[in-house]
């Protein structure tokens, strides 16, 4: 019961935060659009006067998109660079924001307070850096511990060495599913310990993280039920976004503007997700055992 | 030695010359990783000259050792590198070579290396004849020989239980009489192994009697005439007639699949693990049996082996031998990812360009490589669907002859060589570009000028005069004038040689576009037009018409004939001829209505052509589809922000 009340909580703590989540989403469509903007430009610039653009609405089509990357490529390429260079302003600056969410979540008992917001953004920001920083160090050592397990179980990655693919094959199934299961698990304690660092204002992180660890090993099937069940929420809308994508055939201005409003609600889903789960996980850390 | 096999011939008609013939005994040591032959091989001089020596390949000795023109060439021998303890090399050696009248020419055997001075190069034999062979007389030579057999080497050799023998016996090169191919004079063919590049022999009969351990089981080239176990072993007794060379394959682990096509017996070789690959490669066997007979020529063995080679077995993947292929597959492709039957399909097609058409692979692999391609691709959209035969997975779809022009106009070394080139002189890339996807884009643009119907005769009237020949690229051309002349009248000019010197013996590119359609209204003249008197100081409308012009441009050196449509306001269209020469051309229209879209190419018959979406040109700008795409490339890019900032 706990768990589903965090889960509720989670979304509640969202419907909370209107501002904050819209905030979020501009950020992220914003960004976007520095690259976007270019892309439509070397579209217009190469192909929009093309009869072979025309077909293309009708359905996916391999040699138009073979010409474009052959004769176009290397514009494009340059729109990719751009790109990238969106992606990584967007880590930063969603580190940044990352502060203000935490603060806002877990101290505001405001609806939004705009000051609560950018004081956390400036106060946590740092110690958000070195956090992200150390679990990407976890998630890398965990990665690399199960490809070692992955080259253990299939006995050889080279073809000579082996009798058949199919070792290679149980082996990728029986490395992922530990993989998946231990890298969410770490995600949840980076979850957890933004959330203690943000409520004890802890500077020194070994004991933010160690005592997150404490945390979720002593609410072991609360907290990671709880994080099972807003993935699984993921999959679903997911699922329910992609079967809704394809009611559109994208050849008409109505259903273009159709599938870019329903594309931007399924990013405004997944912004608005990541604060539902740490609005979750903050109801459990209050009123669970620590 | 001097033994003979009595067993009942393959076919009752002689198909081939039948220049050099081979009956060998051969006896697998998997113990010692070795093969002892004795061969007696029957050769007749196809020449008017008198001929005193006898060439052979020993293609094994390639692998030898660091200092082979193969090794030298690629860098490595093995896919192993350094990595494997057991010693990888291999060799081969003649040990005793006697002619029918029992004159012992061992000690005149000579390595040469006629491609290079690289006296180290162990992969050529000259073996000068006491009896010299006169015009049109043969020769009978017994040899006993020993190979090491590799491991792991390019399309050869032995890994675990596997093992894979081609070019495993001394092969007589190919004596090339005067007027023959290019031969100015007669002499031998016979090059050094190469690392870019495959082979060249001449058609015969071969009875190959195999010997392994009693629980191998054998596929290769030919019928199985009988199999007799004798101790611990099982011999294996196979026939194969005029063909122009001879693999053979054996693993404990082979299990067998068979089905009947017309007179062909298809036998398929796979371990268990891929036994469920059986139907996907036995109908594309028969679909593209069909296919050839139906549109090249009939296909007149009685047997079709193919080898699908275990994941260890990689090495010799993708290979064509007579009447015996290798395929491979892997189990964790989707199914929609059709590189089974891209493959099983191609290695067949060789079975005419290479095995019946014996060109020269050395030589002009754009012959056998290309032309194979060429049919691929026509089997593979036919059977398989023209926009899902390569990939069909997840809305992802992709054709063949599709994935053969993108890969070709992606590649870096689209415009490095010309066609013409020997497999050996590409020394700095573009052999598979350019034998491969470049011909079959040419082959598939002459079918687009000349019209499949003439493209069907013209490839099976080429089949029916060379098949179990040797055709120089010279001969291809020369059916090609004929068939198209015949078909055409001048349409293409005096001959197709400005066709093939472009796209075959050169290295340019193509590209074809409507550089502009403009429309004004038409006004009348401006300034003093009938008198000194009266100035018309703007042009006035001259009633409701328009002057339209479409420029069509060639942005690249190539060209080839090429229409136009042109669309007007109203619907109507108009088709233009353009000889395609000159670097641009305006068309004209004046009328009621208004250009408002042209294409260049509309058929895209000009599948050379590297750009297709420059071929049309319309007025009205497609905002749908620039939006449509930049929609999918926004979502894609949120996509990626929103994932990565899961890290944080
Ligand atoms: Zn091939």
């Amino acid at each position: 019961m706990a768990v589903l009340e965090a889960y509720l909580k989670g979304w509640e703590a969202l419907m909370k935060h209107l501002r904050m989540w819209g905030l979020l989403y501009v950020v992220n469509l914003l960004l976007a659009f520095t690259a976007v903007l270019p892309f439509s430009g070397l579209l217009g610039e190469t192909v929009a006067q093309s009869l072979g653009l025309e077909r293309s609405l009708d359905g996916f089509d391999f040699g138009l998109l073979g010409d474009f990357m052959n004769n176009y490529g290397q514009p494009f390429s340059v729109v990719l660079d751009q790109a990238k260079g969106g992606v990584l302003l967007f880590f930063l600056a969603s580190l940044f924001l990352m502060g203000g969410v935490l603060q806002s979540l877990v101290h505001s008992t405001r609806i939004f307070a705009y000051y609560d917001f950018w004081k956390g953004c400036g106060q946590y920001f740092w110690r958000l850096v070195r956090l992200t920083l150390y679990f990407f160090i976890f998630q890398s050592i965990l990665f690399l511990c199960c490809f070692f397990l992955f080259q253990m179980i299939a006995g050889s990655l080279s073809p000579f060495e082996l009798e058949s693919e199919v070792p290679v094959i149980r082996a990728f199934w029986i490395v992922v599913p530990i993989w998946l299961s231990i890298s969410t698990l770490l995600l949840l304690i980076q979850d957890c310990a933004k959330i203690r660092m943000v409520h004890k204002n802890e500077f020194w992180l070994v004991f933010v993280i160690r005592d997150s660890i404490r945390f979720v090993l002593s609410n072991f099937i609360r907290t990671y039920f709880l994080y099972l069940l807003y993935a699984l929420t993921f999959l679903l809308l997911s699922f329910l976004y992609m079967k809704a994508n394809r009611l559109f055939q994208a050849n008409s201005t109505g259903t273009i503007i159709g599938m870019f409003l329903l594309g931007q609600l399924f990013i405004l889903m997944r912004v608005g997700f990541k604060i539902a789960i740490l609005g979750g996980l903050n109801f459990l850390y209050k009123t669970q055992k620590r | 030695m001097g033994w003979c096999f009595c067993a009942k011939a393959q076919t009752d008609s002689i198909l081939s010359p039948r220049t050099a013939n081979y009956d060998i005994k051969v006896e697998l040591d998997i113990a010692q990783k070795k093969i002892y032959g004795q061969e007696k091989i029957v050769w007749k001089n196809p020449s008017q000259d008198t001929v005193k020596e006898l060439q052979f390949h020993l293609y094994h000795n390639a692998f030898r050792n660091t200092e082979s023109t193969f090794y030298k060439e690629r860098g490595f021998a093995s896919f192993l590198g350094g990595k494997q303890d057991e010693c990888h090399w291999a060799w081969q050696e003649v040990q005793k070579i006697v002619d029918n009248e029992g004159n012992d020419l061992t000690k005149g055997i000579e390595y040469i290396h006629p491609d290079d001075d690289n006296e180290e190069d162990k992969t050529v034999i000259r073996v000068p004849l006491l009896k010299p062979v006169l015009p049109g007389g043969s020769t009978t030579v017994d040899l006993e020989w020993i190979g090491k057999i590799p491991k792991i080497m390019p399309r050869t050799g032995y890994n675990k239980e596997y093992y894979f023998m081609v070019q495993w016996f001394p092969k007589l090169g190919v004596y090339e009489p005067k007027g023959m191919r290019y031969a100015e004079e007669g002499g031998w063919n016979c090059h050094q192994y190469h690392s870019i590049g495959e082979y060249y022999a001449d058609f015969g009969v071969y009875n190959v009697e195999i010997s392994v351990p009693k629980n191998y089981v054998v596929g290769a080239s030919g019928e199985l005439q009988q199999d007799t176990i004798q101790g611990n072993k099982k011999i294996y007794s196979y026939q194969a007639n005029d063909v122009i060379d001879f693999a053979w394959t054996a693993s404990p682990h082979f299990v067998e699949q068979r089905r009947q096509w017309n007179h062909v017996d298809i036998r398929l070789l796979t371990y268990p693990v891929h036994e469920h690959f059986g139907v996907r490669y036995l109908d594309a066997m028969e679909y593209s049996l069909e296919y050839m007979s139906k549109h090249v020529g009939a296909y007149p063995y009685t047997t079709l082996t193919i080898v699908d080679t275990p994941f260890h077995g990689i090495f010799s993947t993708g290979m064509e031998y007579p009447t015996l292929i290798t395929v491979g597959s892997v189990c964790f492709l989707p199914k929609g990812v059709k590189t089974t039957e891209t493959l099983a399909v191609h290695e067949f097609v060789h079975q005419y360009f290479m095995q019946m058409v014996a060109t020269h692979e050395v030589e002009e692999p754009w012959m056998d490589e290309g032309m194979t391609t060429y049919y691929e691709g026509r089997i593979m959209d036919h059977y398989y669907g023209e926009q899902t035969a390569t990939v069909d997975v997840l809305g992802f779809k992709c054709g063949n002859v599709v994935f053969n022009r993108w890969e070709f106009f992606g590649s870096e070394n689209k415009d490095i060589a010309d066609g013409s080139y020997k497999s050996y002189e590409f020394k700095e890339g573009g052999y598979k570009e350019t034998s491969y996807n470049k011909t079959a884009i040419a082959l598939r643009t002459l079918q687009g000028l000349i019209g499949e119907n003439v493209m069907d005769t013209l490839m099976s009237t080429y089949f029916d005069r060379w098949k179990f020949k040797h055709p120089s690229g010279r001969d291809f051309i020369e059916v090609a004038n004929e068939v198209v002349q015949k078909h055409h009248g001048d349409k293409f000019g005096e001959n197709l040689d400005w066709f093939f010197d472009q796209v075959l013996y050169g290295s340019d590119l193509c590209d074809y576009e409507i550089e502009s359609v403009h429309s004004r209204r038409l006004t009348k003249a401006a300034g003093y037009v009938d008198n000194l008197e009266d100035c018309a100081p703007v042009g006035r409308f001259d009633g409701d018409k328009y002057e339209s012009k479409v420029t069509v441009r060639r942005n690249e050196p190539l060209h080839f004939p090429v229409d136009i449509l042109v669309v007007f306001e109203d619907g109507t269209t108009v088709q233009e001829q353009w000889d395609g020469k000159a670097r641009s051309k305006t068309f004209r229209y004046i009328g009621q209505d208004k250009v408002i879209a042209a294409t260049v190419d509309p058929e895209q018959k000009i599948h050379i052509d590297k750009n297709f979406l420059n071929n049309s040109f319309t007025v009205n700008r497609n905002e749908n589809g620039v939006r449509k795409y930049a929609n999918q490339f926004l979502l894609w890019l949120q996509n990626s922000m929103q994932t990565l900032s899961v890290l944080i």
